[in-house]
């Protein structure tokens, strides 16, 4: 990277960091009394998906979706823990092949029907049943009903990982046979156990939620509604924000952090896994020696400076961070050492390679610095940038050399992310999958800490040594919370409860 | 029933059955085009999660491995049942989410085109007085600034020098309410409205200065007219016509402009709409905003058409 590039990215994160609030993603003085009423008017960055649970990806989606359909449980509120919800408590048998599911007694769909076994039941066929999801809950091999409030679930092989898939918001509980209606119908207008129903609701528009009136955590949700508007630009959420009109906007970018007023934007813990992908299958980067040496290019202080604007840290292996049982790699992972990488890519190395990312800021500025990073050895080069949706596409089908990607988890165990990477055939990369899975059946069946993280390590071993992607940084993802706003906790993948949140 | 009045229904009624081939020809096209698009439609409704497997099953359901042709021929044979389809991601209805979006795109590209009538009657007027004069000049610049400045930063500059400050407009979004939907569509009005003018400003300055060497406009002055008579009665009259025209297209232009206001503004209309489903591959929305878009500009000519044949004696449609 230029100096004078660098100079100017190093003054913009120090800029950066002088106006962002490092609350760990919480909000508001625990000493406050919550005031009940009013309403949150909350910006999303990406179109709301709808609430068919198996085709939600988005964390807005998500977000929205477990205040209405809530899932067994929840996200603990420091973000790195599971907590009861719709499930009251949860055991696993002494082998970890079943695990023992009881209901909150209180628990209500917003129609006033209690939550009963047979609601779970239903829904754990729902999951299974989804293309997307429904590997993930494949293991269940079928749900035993104790009581009317009260399931076994029964799994095919040990799972200790399964408790904190329950937390995902696609794990919602839906009545039994949707209550009456078909699938189709009942997703354009549910009815779930969530702290909130559904008014109305668009893809591009609002998504407006009303209080649910029986939701079995006493006195919450503390707000009466929540207004959920589409704010693609960049410059709308600051003046959103600024003008009070919003009370919070998720995943805010960098570049608009630092132009809201001081204390507003607050930044999570160091998470999401902001990844470069290398296409195994294309000739040039089948070999391991060119993708260690493309690691070893990588400058991961322009990177964390240049691009995310000091809101993330050179990674430290290639699994999101801050998750529960992570563990670093025991091999080091990668460091800038243009010498290392020049003698791993001596007489191997590619003239010339493709990069494509989608069409953002923060992503333009990622790919013109492996771009420079590149040239110094010897690689140009061509950076292609395509909307979201279509650069994702490319690389889903195997149409791509090298692209910009990044993924987290969506619940507080470190298997998660590595489980997307599996299913994803490594993101897509087309590396084998086989070793992994091994290691992560091993981390399932499993209820040690400390087995537990050893089979992580064996995991970031395993992607540090074969490098089907170089993980360039774990960034931090920043939520714009406004002063009035208190009670938000927000989780280091950037979704939260509204149910917490009230305001002054 | 006079003649005149039976072949302009008639002309009407031509137009309207003409339409019928001219939206099939560009949604054949638009369907075309979204096909030769990279990505895969059916990966983004399933999910990245999803095996290969799952995704193509996706596709077979959704008709989504069908030839164009095919797809084609399903979908106007849909369409003509009034079915618009659903939409790939959301599974709500093609035709209500247009139909919830069309009234603020609507609104914003009338009003605008409202406000860019009357202020470029005003200043075309003002500046057709004195040819060159130091009004005439400023007019012009505002012309060339309607055309040079992009209508995002327009949009930008008016929430950060109007809204912000003063309050009286919402930053972003639509309120409740008649009076707060109003309120919510001054400001992207006004902008749409800047971004418009200009072709009409000049097109009436040129027809104004002209007209007032015309023969019946110096037979007007001789007879005693003068000021706002001669002005309004004379010049403006004939220069109506060929405003209309230049009307029409900048409507056009305002309907496809509204996109970028209703990104600025926070709108939720069609122009934010169609933005989403083409960058989310989501066909069916895409194909049924194109035949809206498609409709409402032919309708846009042909009410020009007639208006023009109503106010201007000279212009005559017949079927």
């Amino acid at each position: 990277m230029p100096r004078n590039r660098l100079a100017a990215a190093a003054l913009a994160a120090v800029l950066a960091t002088t106006l962002v609030a490092c609350g760990g993603g919480t909000s508001g003085s625990a000493s406050n009394t919550p005031v009940q009423g009013g309403t949150l008017h909350v910006l999303r960055a990406t179109p709301f998906e709808g609430f068919d649970l198996d085709k939600e990806t988005l964390n807005s989606t998500l977000q929205i979706s477990q205040s209405v359909i809530e899932p067994l449980i929840r996200v603990g509120e420091d973000g790195k823990s599971l907590a009861p919800g719709i499930a009251a408590s949860w055991s696993y048998n002494k082998s970890n092949t079943a695990l023992t599911i009881k209901i909150n007694p209180d628990a209500k769909f917003s129609n006033g029907k209690p939550v009963t076994a047979d609601d779970v039941a239903f829904s754990v066929d729902r999951w299974k049943a989804g293309p997307n999801y429904g590997a993930s809950f494949a293991g269940i091999k079928s749900v035993q009903k104790v009581d009317d409030k009260t399931v076994i679930l029964h799994l095919a092989a040990p799972d200790t990982s399964l408790v904190a898939f329950l937390s995902w918001a696609i794990a919602g509980v839906v009545p039994k046979d949707f209550g009456g209606q078909s699938a189709a119908d009942y997703f354009k207008s549910p009815i779930g156990a969530g702290a909130f129903k559904v008014e109305k609701w668009s893809a591009n528009g609002d998504v407006v939620l009303a209080k649910n009136p029986d939701y079995y955590q006493p006195g919450r949700p503390y707000v009466d509604k929540v207004v959920s508007s589409f704010a693609s630009d960049p410059n709308s959420v600051t003046l959103q924000l600024r003008s009070g009109q919003a009370d919070m906007a998720d995943d805010v970018l960098p570049v608009t952090a630092s132009t809201l007023p001081k204390g507003v934007a607050h930044a999570g813990p160091e998470h999401s896994a902001q990844v470069l992908v290398m296409n195994t299958k294309v000739p040039g980067l089948a070999d391991v020696d060119v993708r260690r040496g493309i690691g070893y290019a990588i400058n991961f202080d322009d990177i964390t400076k240049g691009a995310f604007k000091g809101f993330g840290t050179a990674p430290t292996g290639a699994l999101p961070t801050n998750l529960s049982n992570w563990a670093p790699p025991s091999v080091p992972y990668f460091t800038h050492d243009v010498e290392k990488a020049k003698s791993l890519l001596a007489g191997k190395a590619p003239k010339k390679l493709q990069l494509l990312y989608s069409n953002d800021a923060t992503s333009s500025a990622e790919a013109q610095i492996v771009q420079d990073n590149l040239a110094e050895v010897g690689i140009t080069v061509q950076i292609k940038s395509a909307d979201r949706s279509t650069a994702f596409g490319a690389m889903a089908s195997g149409n791509y050399q090298m692209m910009l990607f990044s993924y987290s988890a969506i619940s507080p165990d470190a298997s998660d992310p590595a489980w997307f990477a599996v299913a994803t055939h490594t993101i897509f990369t087309g590396f084998p999958v086989g070793d992994a899975v091994r290691i992560l059946t091993d981390y399932a069946a499993t209820d040690s800490k400390q087995a537990k993280m050893k089979a992580i390590t064996r995991l970031q071993d395993l992607w540090t040594n074969e490098a089907p992607f170089i993980a360039l940084a774990n960034t931090r993802l920043i939520e714009a919370i406004n002063n009035n706003v208190h009670g938000a906790h927000v989780a280091p993948w950037g979704i939260y409860y509204f149910d917490t949140i009230w305001k002054k | 029933m006079t003649d005149e009045v039976t072949g302009r229904f008639a002309f009407v009624a031509r137009r309207v059955v003409s339409l019928v081939p001219l939206v099939l020809g560009i949604l054949l096209l638009a369907m075309l085009l979204l096909s030769l698009a990279p990505g895969n439609p059916a990966r983004n409704v399933t999910g990245p999660r999803a095996s290969q497997g799952e995704v193509d099953k996706v596709a077979h359901q959704l008709g989504l491995d069908q030839p164009v042709w095919e797809r084609y021929l399903h979908y106007v044979g849909k369409v003509s049942t009034g079915d618009l389809g659903t939409s790939l991601k959301t599974g709500q209805r093609v035709s209500g989410q247009i139909a919830s979006q069309l009234p603020v795109t609507l609104s914003i590209a009338v009003l605008g085109v409202l406000i860019a009538l009357v202020a470029s009657v005003l200043l075309a007027i003002a500046a057709a007085r004195r040819p060159d004069g130091i009004v005439d000049q400023a007019v012009r610049l505002i012309a060339v600034l309607g055309i040079g400045l992009p209508t995002f930063w327009v949009a930008i500059m008016a929430i950060r020098l109007i809204a912000l400050p003063t309050g009286w407009f919402p930053v972003a979004g639509v309120g409740q309410g008649l009076l707060e939907h109003l309120r919510s569509y001054v400001l992207p009005a006004v902008v749409v409205g800047i971004s418009t003018m200009a072709p009409m400003i000049r097109s009436l300055r040129a027809t104004m200065i002209e007209l007032y060497e015309a023969e019946f406009v110096l037979a007007a002055r001789t007879l005693g007219f003068s000021g706002p008579s001669l002005v309004v009665g004379f010049q403006l009259r004939n220069a109506v016509p060929p405003l209309i025209t230049v009307a029409a297209a900048q409507a056009g232009y305002a309907l496809f402009g509204t996109v970028v206001v209703e990104v600025a503004f926070g709108l939720p209309g069609m122009g934010q709409g169609l933005a989403t489903a083409a960058s989310t591959q989501d066909f069916p929305l895409v194909q049924g905003y194109v035949i809206v878009f498609a409709v409402m500009i032919v309708l846009i000519y042909l009410f020009t058409d007639v208006i023009n044949s109503i106010v201007d004696p000279r212009v005559r449609i017949t079927a």
